[in-house]
């Protein structure tokens, strides 16, 4: 029985701690700084609702965070449309190098994130590799700029450090339905495409939506992209957050913007949520 | 049943293990700062604990200094504010951040018995009141400089107005730094107004100059680095930057000059500080007393090529180095000082920021 209570002790502990430190005391005293406010270098404790007034009512925040939740929208989508292709192809084309590629798609997540941005500068800039090509052939004749330090470079760049999180759970959905699936759809009188559309594609549809979800949510949050290529136009809600709690010392209206992206995060998670149960009726 | 038990077990020597482990790394760190030397943190702008000195420092104290460059002005107050004396022992700053340190109550006073090199700095910057408080030294003047226009001599054959800022023909071309306030205050000079106590209606005109200047933005630069790249590789042509950004370009080969533009730009003085707290004051202080010491400024004009505050460092110079630093010439800072603004403590530094994100932002 003593040893039955330690087990449980030191089972218990761990997830303990790690939920007080880095949950709820890490989220509350940020909905607590939120309601507060900042004269010069003092945080005045005192319940207000200055802070969401100003978010709303400037077009630097609110303007800001709506257009964070574009690019995560716009970086899902192509996630989607580039990722969902290379897991099927994964899947039903690929039999001796499917490991292979799969290993290729999860490697480039061991490669530090910073080191993959920089990659693209290199790629991109204006004496970067796709110049340098395209004026050789002789397609420009000055160097395209639009490339980098442009939305157009932010949205590749998160695209690409994000999509091995759409690939994998819709790889695994894949995987998971079995070839009588099939053979029953061709059997019935299907073709490829209504098979696709009408069999596979809904018994993804989970992997899909928890792929779209991380990509969303990993991008929203994102500032180091947006710093390193986003140029002017690719200024993130996370960039303003980091500069508010910088020597401005606006720790408050900083925990506001981030606690208003984090409900807004949660709101479209939890509608995605509420379709993938709809579809959950599907499971294999 | 067996098996549930075997399985439970297996997560609770897991769990043990896992605590286990935390325990020897907690041990290993601690047990391997005790036995090291003394080794001083400090956070500071990029230069200034490079190597080639901190290991005649070492050599000198036996006592390493580990250096953090900042990114921005920003992070020095963030940083210290949220680590301390945890993490650091020394910070070198600029002027517009001791008045707010020492406010803060995140630094301490200096004893100067412990930094005689203080007595030979140019009397302006013993001068100075800003870094001292209730007749006690906070900060000692390290270095000081203009933030000068940048240019590329295959673009420009001369110093380039700041009117450039707002010529289409550079559309895309330009940058400024993205995460301080510099472009914020030289509108402010532009403006002819004082760029450092500027009112909501007078940064509401400096923010109408700067959306002017948006389109010409190629990016914004955080780091010293960052902005040798883009003008190395051409996407920017001329930006408002420091004098380590020319000489690093100049290393490189790449055909660059720098230059204030009239009416003026904005520049720093920047100084050593003692984060409040620090187990190695007495250190901290040596080695303050080093970086101001004729080779400890000589040592950090060669990485930086800011102008220094020792003139003993002149016999160290060639004939070259002291013309460029006018070390010789006491008087010059007092000249300087009429064509540069030096960074201040600002009241309302959050609409100052709010003014920069709103450049930042605008299309």
């Amino acid at each position: 029985m003593k040893g039955r209570r330690l087990e449980f002790i030191v089972l218990i502990i761990v997830p303990i701690l790690w939920i007080t430190i880095l949950e709820i005391f890490a989220y509350s005293s940020l909905l607590i700084y939120s309601f507060w406010d900042t004269e010069y270098l003092t945080i005045i404790k005192e319940f207000t609702l200055k802070n969401f007034v100003k978010i709303f009512t400037t077009p630097l925040y609110y303007g800001t965070i709506l257009k964070t939740v574009g690019i995560g929208v716009t970086v899902s989508i192509l996630a989607l449309i580039l990722g969902y292709p290379v897991a099927f192809f994964i899947a039903y084309r690929l039999k001796k190098y499917k490991n292979l590629l799969l290993l290729l798609i999860i490697m480039q997540l061991w490669i530090s994130y910073l080191v993959r941005a920089y990659a693209w500068k290199i790629v991109l800039g204006t004496n970067g590799v796709i110049n340098q090509f395209l004026l050789f052939i002789g397609v420009i004749d000055e160097p395209l700029s639009i490339l980098l330090y442009s939305k157009f470079a932010l949205i590749l760049v998160l695209t690409m450090a994000f999509i091995a999180f759409l690939i994998i759970p819709v790889y695994a959905m894949l995987e998971k339905i079995p070839d009588e699936f099939l053979q029953a759809s061709y059997d019935l009188g299907a073709g490829r495409f209504t098979t696709f559309w009408r069999v596979i594609f809904p018994l993804t549809l989970p992997g899909v939506i928890a792929g779209i979800t991380s990509v969303f949510a990993l991008s929203v949050g994102d500032f180091v992209a947006a710093l390193l290529v986003g140029g002017p136009e690719g200024i993130m809600i996370g960039n303003i957050v980091w500069s508010l709690f910088g020597s401005a010392f606006q720790w408050t209206l900083g925990a506001a913007n981030g606690l208003v992206l984090i409900l807004l995060v949660a709101f479209i998670l939890y509608i995605s949520e509420k379709i993938a149960a709809r579809y959950s009726g599907m499971e294999i | 049943m067996k098996k549930k038990g075997n399985f439970r077990k297996q997560i609770v020597a897991g769990a043990a293990l896992f605590i286990g482990a935390l325990l020897l790394v907690g041990l290993f760190v601690t047990g391997t700062s005790k036995a090291a030397k003394v080794t001083l943190s400090a956070l500071v702008w990029e230069g200034y604990t490079d190597e080639s000195f901190t290991k005649v420092f070492l050599e000198k104290y036996g006592a390493e200094v580990k250096g953090t460059y900042v990114g921005g002005m920003d992070e020095f107050f963030a940083k210290v504010k949220a680590g301390g004396a945890a993490s650091y022992d020394l910070v070198a700053l600029s002027s517009n951040l001791p008045k707010r340190m020492i406010d803060s109550d995140l630094v301490q006073p200096i004893d100067l018995k412990n930094v005689p090199n203080y007595n030979d700095i140019f009397e302006f910057f013993r001068k100075l009141d800003y870094n001292k408080k209730d007749g006690q030294v906070y900060g000692v003047n390290y270095t000081w400089g203009p933030d000068p226009v940048t240019y590329r001599t295959d673009v420009f054959t001369s110093c380039p107005p700041w009117d450039i800022f707002k010529d289409p023909k550079y559309k895309g071309k330009l940058s400024v730094p993205g995460e301080d306030n510099t472009a914020v205050f030289q509108a402010g000079i532009l403006l002819g107004t004082d760029p450092y106590t500027m009112d909501k209606a007078k940064l509401e005109e400096a923010k109408k100059l700067l959306i002017q200047w948006r389109p010409q933005i190629r990016a914004f630069w955080s780091t010293a680095g960052e902005l040798t790249n883009l003008i190395a590789n051409k996407e920017v042509v001329a930006s408002i930057s420091w004098p380590i950004i020319t000489l690093d370009l100049k290393k490189q080969g790449i055909p660059v000059a720098e230059c204030i533009p009239d009416p003026g730009t904005s520049g720093w003085i920047d100084q050593w500080m003692v984060v409040k707290g620090t187990k190695n004051k007495d250190m901290a202080e040596k080695w303050i007393n080093f970086a101001i010491s004729p080779e400890g400024q000589y040592a950090v004009f060669k990485v930086t090529n800011y102008f220094i505050v020792n003139p003993k460092a002149a016999p160290l110079m060639t004939p070259d180095e002291k013309a460029f630093t006018h070390i010789d010439d006491p008087n010059y800072i007092v000249e300087a000082s009429k064509k540069i603004k030096w960074w201040q403590p600002i009241q309302n530094e959050g609409e100052y920021n709010e003014v920069r994100q709103a450049f930042k932002t605008a299309k």
